[in-house]
């Protein structure tokens, strides 16, 4: 279970120039696909950078099961992130000097798990994306769709409890963005991932279990606390 | 177009404020050696020539003798001849002052009467011009600066102590010398007597030193000279003053030319910062130039655009160096100025004078380094297509693909050296051997791309943070190479010179062993600040004649002449003494029979640098000028000597004393019987000589101490440009390290998405740091060790002709790699610690 309450978060120095988050609460059951939709700027990639611990609430407390993430210090974050967390971001953000195989082993690796294992389990996933006769290929040889399931490759391996996505079909084309949605869906359900994936498409949203809707800091709906209404 | 461009550029440099002050640093520190070491060399000649000209004064030809005072008859005959319009008689010598033995007096013995129309000073008392006739009046009269008034703590009317070549003698300070406001220059030691108290206390008693004339206008100054010529003996020479000028510049020349090429390495260094940072550039905005480009920019637009920022960073990084290099020079002047006088001539240089001629040449040279270094990198950012610099990938690969034609510059690179340096060895000119180093040094550079990807081939990573590092260390193939380049140079020559010195120094030991035996030694205290200049009382060589404890003895007698033009060193010693006790060593023959056999012949041994810089062997005859007439010499052998790169003639005592009729001395050497303490020989002969005046006595083990200290003082102006060059090179280790941090957001801010702790981040950054000086190192000793030999064997060869045997300095060569990998180490730290601790949500973002 993910549990955010009433967090917020500004930017702008210490005069908060610009407040992004007006104080959100929202709960997320475990298993669950949920998509965060809204217009650019409504806090949503916002959202998604706190429950992944890359950045912290300026108040208000997350918790990602039983972790209090707003109590902890950057080793117990990026802990956290190695062993719980897998992200997914829009710009695919794949290491260049890395083959397709190496970039998804990474995380794995950090782990500190056998090279063996690691490559075995790498092999696997690239099968479940279909891209295994991509392994040994650079970055820059991929299409936008071949890097995106690369990367969502590499988000699975370490056997997240926990997959986040930032618009992962933002920058494909719609039989790509097909494809990975079908994958994020198929993989995630296989491995009782709970996923929230941020998009500001409608259709993509719809292949979710659930979404909420963002504008100017908040979740919209009848229920402030979260309990959102289905997208479609 | 051009205000937007600077806009452009400007806002660039600012939003990059640690980018852009290290580069302007890197060559403010390159261009400063580089100015300092010119204004030094120029200060130096200036100062000689303004002493000149002190001395010489208003000129136009003098008559001196070469190497000996030449017989005053001559005077009345010069004076007489017509054109002359003025003569006037000179003595010049050296004395020091008992009471300040580090300091010593140029003095010049003038005929106040004659001396009026080439005077450039006044002798003043109480600010009022000397009356002549009283000056004249008292033999022990004696005018100095105010300057050295004040050093050696003295007013008008007090009396000094001075140790002159007849002893110590008493003199009064009855005025002050007061330079003329058409004085050329200053000289602080300039002390003046009346001509005759200057011959009779220096022992010139009915000689000259110099007759300084002046001709009268428009008389033809060849045949002036031809009948001067036709008037005095054939030792004494005619010449313009300012040919001495000349012959300085060639004295110093070779000692100039080194610090100029060890000042231009830290050039050198600086521009690789430059290119590095031009090159980086492109790459980093290679999304720019597409755009630029797809807008109708041209492709020499988009190369004066790059070439027009580093020139934005170039300049003040240039009026820096400026600046920075004149203080600098304040600095070396000092070390530079008893080098000199150690080595080669009495040499005071008070302050730096720089030309305007030397400023632009030094801007000119700084911007033309400035755009050298950004025209190559900024070609490439104009040949790229529009379309494939808006691709990610496309300039590292293409930089990938010319490794293999890096090598084969690399093999052309050394095919050049070997031939520069051979031409150089066979007889070319001398600085074609300094091509032979800088292309040597190309060579190594140019194997850096190459030998980063063996590495990034070769080396097995054992864990994850090595693995990114390797990787990320052979991908910035392009900007790791400039890096590892600029500190390959400074290393090389870091090592080089350090190996050069280490081999001379052990050679000069091992020769200090070998041909400087005696157990003590007798000298003017003068002699170890102004070298072998002030002679010995004769009653010195009954003192020593008769001391117990004495096996035998050596004389030593040094002149400096001049051959074609070109300053040598004649020295008198007695060859049966060093036949026996100190052989020398020769390169072909036993130098015991070859000073056996020299003895009552018309023969002499030259130096290794005489025979390279006059082109002499053994067996061959040389003919030098004598007061009696040229004598014709066979040259019995070449010796190894380290003592001065002038290059020296030795010969036998009887011998010089048969052509120069000259028995004066400036040292005496002692060779002690078995069983006899030199402590206690020494304090006797002290006993003995004090009546005759404080002289020297000091032990073999003292002479090698001073011999050292020269040696090391030689060196220390090339330490400090050693460690200004290695200074910019780890400056470029910072920078290249900046630059990557900057680069790399977005990629730690993935890694650190990833999980990967501050701790791994530092790590990576750190191990490619490491690897950057671990290659850095190896290159750079490999380096080293080629331009250490082409330094002894080619360099030094050409210029002066030593003989330098190999010696490795083991301990600092295997301290260096770690001494190198922990700087660049630190080098990483800030870098490293910037790159842990970015905003991971802000990297991400970034495109």
């Amino acid at each position: 279970m993910i549990r955010v309450q009433d967090v917020r978060k500004c930017y702008g120095g210490p005069d908060c120039r610009v407040e992004i988050l007006r104080g959100v609460s929202l709960e997320i059951p475990q298993g669950e696909f949920l998509a965060v939709m809204g217009p650019s700027g409504c806090g949503k990639s916002t959202l998604l950078h706190l429950l992944g611990g890359l950045d912290q609430a300026d108040s208000g407390r997350i918790f990602l099961g039983r972790n209090p993430l707003h109590e902890m210090n950057d080793q117990q974050l990026t802990r956290l992130r190695r062993d719980t967390i897998g992200i997914i971001f829009q710009f695919f953000n794949l290491l260049p000097t890395l083959t397709a195989q190496e970039n998804i082993q990474l995380p794995a690796l950090l782990q500190g798990k056998s090279s063996r294992e690691v490559s075995t389990r790498s092999v696997q996933l690239l099968a479940e994306v279909g891209l295994s006769e991509c392994a040994d290929k650079k970055i820059h040889q991929l299409s936008g769709g071949e890097m995106q399931r690369v990367a969502l490759a590499r988000a699975l391996i370490g056997n997240p409890a926990i997959l986040l996505a930032d618009e992962p079909t933002g920058n494909l084309d719609s039989e790509s963005s097909r494809i990975v949605i079908a994958l994020l869906h198929q993989l995630g359900r296989e491995h009782g991932t709970t996923i929230v994936m941020v998009t500001h498409s409608a259709e993509i949203a719809a292949a979710a279990d659930r979404c909420i809707v963002m504008r100017d800091g908040h979740i919209l709906g009848p229920d402030h606390e979260g309990t959102a209404f289905p997208c479609s | 177009m051009f205000l937007i461009f600077c806009r452009h550029a400007g806002r660039y440099f600012l939003r990059h404020k640690l980018l852009s002050l290290l580069n302007i640093l890197g060559i403010a520190l390159g261009v400063a050696v580089f100015v300092s070491v010119q204004v030094v060399n120029t200060s130096a000649l200036h100062s000689f020539q303004a002493s000149v000209d002190l001395v010489s004064g208003k000129a136009n030809l003098e008559v001196v003798g070469n190497g000996l005072p030449f017989d005053e008859t001559i005077y009345p005959k010069i004076r007489a001849l017509p054109g002359i319009a003025a003569a006037t008689p000179l003595i010049e010598s050296v004395a020091t002052p008992v009471s300040a033995p580090g300091e010593y007096l140029q003095i010049l013995g003038v005929d106040l009467f004659s001396n009026g129309p080439f005077r450039t000073f006044s002798l003043k008392e109480n600010g009022s011009t000397v009356d002549f006739l009283s000056f004249l009046g008292d033999p022990s009269a004696l005018a100095i600066t105010k300057i050295m008034a004040e050093r050696l703590h003295l007013t008008l009317g007090d009396k000094i102590l001075l140790r002159t070549d007849t002893g110590i003698r008493e003199y009064k300070i009855a005025s002050l010398i007061t330079f003329n406001e058409d004085a050329v220059g200053r000289n602080d030691h300039l002390a003046v007597m009346d001509i005759a108290s200057a011959q009779e206390g220096f022992g010139m008693i009915g000689k000259l030193s110099r007759i300084s004339c002046r001709l009268t206008p428009g008389q033809d100054w060849d045949q002036v000279v031809q009948s001067i010529r036709a008037t005095v003996p054939p030792d004494v020479l005619v010449q313009a003053p300012d040919r001495r000028g000349k012959q300085v510049d060639k004295m110093l020349g070779a000692f100039e030319l080194n610090l100029t090429s060890l000042s231009m390495v830290s050039l050198l260094v600086g521009m690789f910062l430059i290119y590095n940072t031009v090159s980086t550039a492109v790459v980093r905005r290679r999304s720019e130039i597409g755009i630029l480009r797809a807008l109708g920019l041209q492709g020499y637009q988009v190369q004066l655009l790059f070439i027009g920022e580093a020139l934005l960073l170039g300049l003040p990084g240039l009026l820096l160096g400026i600046l920075a290099g004149l203080g600098l020079a304040e600095l070396l002047i000092s070390q530079v100025s008893e080098t000199i006088t150690s080595l080669y001539l009495l040499l005071s240089i008070r302050e730096i004078f720089l030309t305007p001629l030397s400023l632009l040449v030094t801007m000119v040279l700084g911007l033309g380094a400035v755009i050298l270094a950004a025209w190559f990198p900024a070609r490439e950012a104009a040949l790229i297509p529009p379309v494939q610099a808006l691709q990610v990938g496309y300039l590292e690969a293409m930089i990938q693909e010319k490794t293999s034609r890096f090598l084969v510059l690399a093999f052309l690179s050394a095919l050049v050296a070997i031939c520069l340096g051979m031409i150089s060895l066979k007889g070319g000119p001398h600085w074609l051997s300094f091509g032979c180093a800088l292309f040597t040094l190309l060579l190594f550079a140019l194997c850096v791309p190459s030998c980063i990807q063996m590495m990034t081939r070769t080396l097995r990573p054992v864990n994850i943070t090595s693995r990114l590092a390797l990787s990320n260390f052979g991908r910035s193939l392009h900007r790791n190479s400039i890096t590892i380049a600029a500190l390959v140079t400074a290393l090389a020559m870091l090592v080089g010179v350090s190996v050069m010195i280490f081999s001379f120094r052990t050679t000069v030991n091992q020769w200090l062993s070998e041909s400087v035996r005696a157990d003590i030694f007798i000298a003017d205290p003068a002699n170890f600040r102004a070298g072998p200049r002030k002679l010995l009382r004769t009653e010195i060589e009954e003192i020593v004649r008769h001391l117990p404890g004495l096996e035998s003895y050596d004389t030593y007698r040094e002149l400096e002449m001049s051959l074609h033009g070109i300053p040598f060193k004649l020295a008198a010693i007695r060859f049966p003494v060093a036949a026996r006790h100190n052989p020398l060593r020769f390169n072909d023959a036993n130098g015991s029979t070859i000073f056996t056999h020299a003895i009552n012949r018309d023969e002499i041994c030259i130096s290794e640098p005489f025979a390279r810089k006059f082109g002499y062997h053994g067996g061959e005859v040389l003919t030098l000028p004598t007061p009696g007439g040229p004598v014709s010499f066979k040259i019995a052998g070449v010796f190894r000597d380290y003592t001065s790169d002038l290059g020296l003639i030795l010969l036998d005592r009887q011998t010089y004393q048969k052509h120069w009729r000259d028995n004066s001395y400036n040292s005496f050497a002692l060779y002690l019987r078995k069983g006899f303490s030199s402590d206690t020989v020494q304090e006797s002969l002290r006993q003995s000589l004090a009546p005759l005046g404080a002289y020297l006595v000091y032990s073999n083990q003292e002479l090698r101490l001073q011999v050292f200290r020269i040696f090391d003082q030689t060196f220390r102006v090339t330490y400090l440009l050693q460690t200004i060059a290695l200074l910019v090179s780890g400056l470029g280790i910072f920078l290249n390290l900046i630059i990557m941090i900057s680069e790399r957001n977005r990629e730690i801010g993935i890694l650190r998405s990833m999980g990967t702790s501050r701790v791994h981040v530092i790590g990576i950054i750190l191990k490619e740091a490491a690897l950057l000086g671990g290659l850095g190192a190896i290159l750079g000793i490999a380096a080293g060790l080629a331009l250490a030999w082409v330094l002894s064997n080619v360099i030094n060869v050409a210029f002066f002709g030593w003989t330098i045997d190999w010696a490795t300095p083991w301990a600092f060569l295997g301290t260096l790699p770690f001494t190198v990998i922990l700087t660049s180490l630190i080098a990483g730290y800030w870098p490293a610690r910037l790159g842990a601790n970015l905003n991971i949500a802000r990297a991400v973002k970034m495109e």
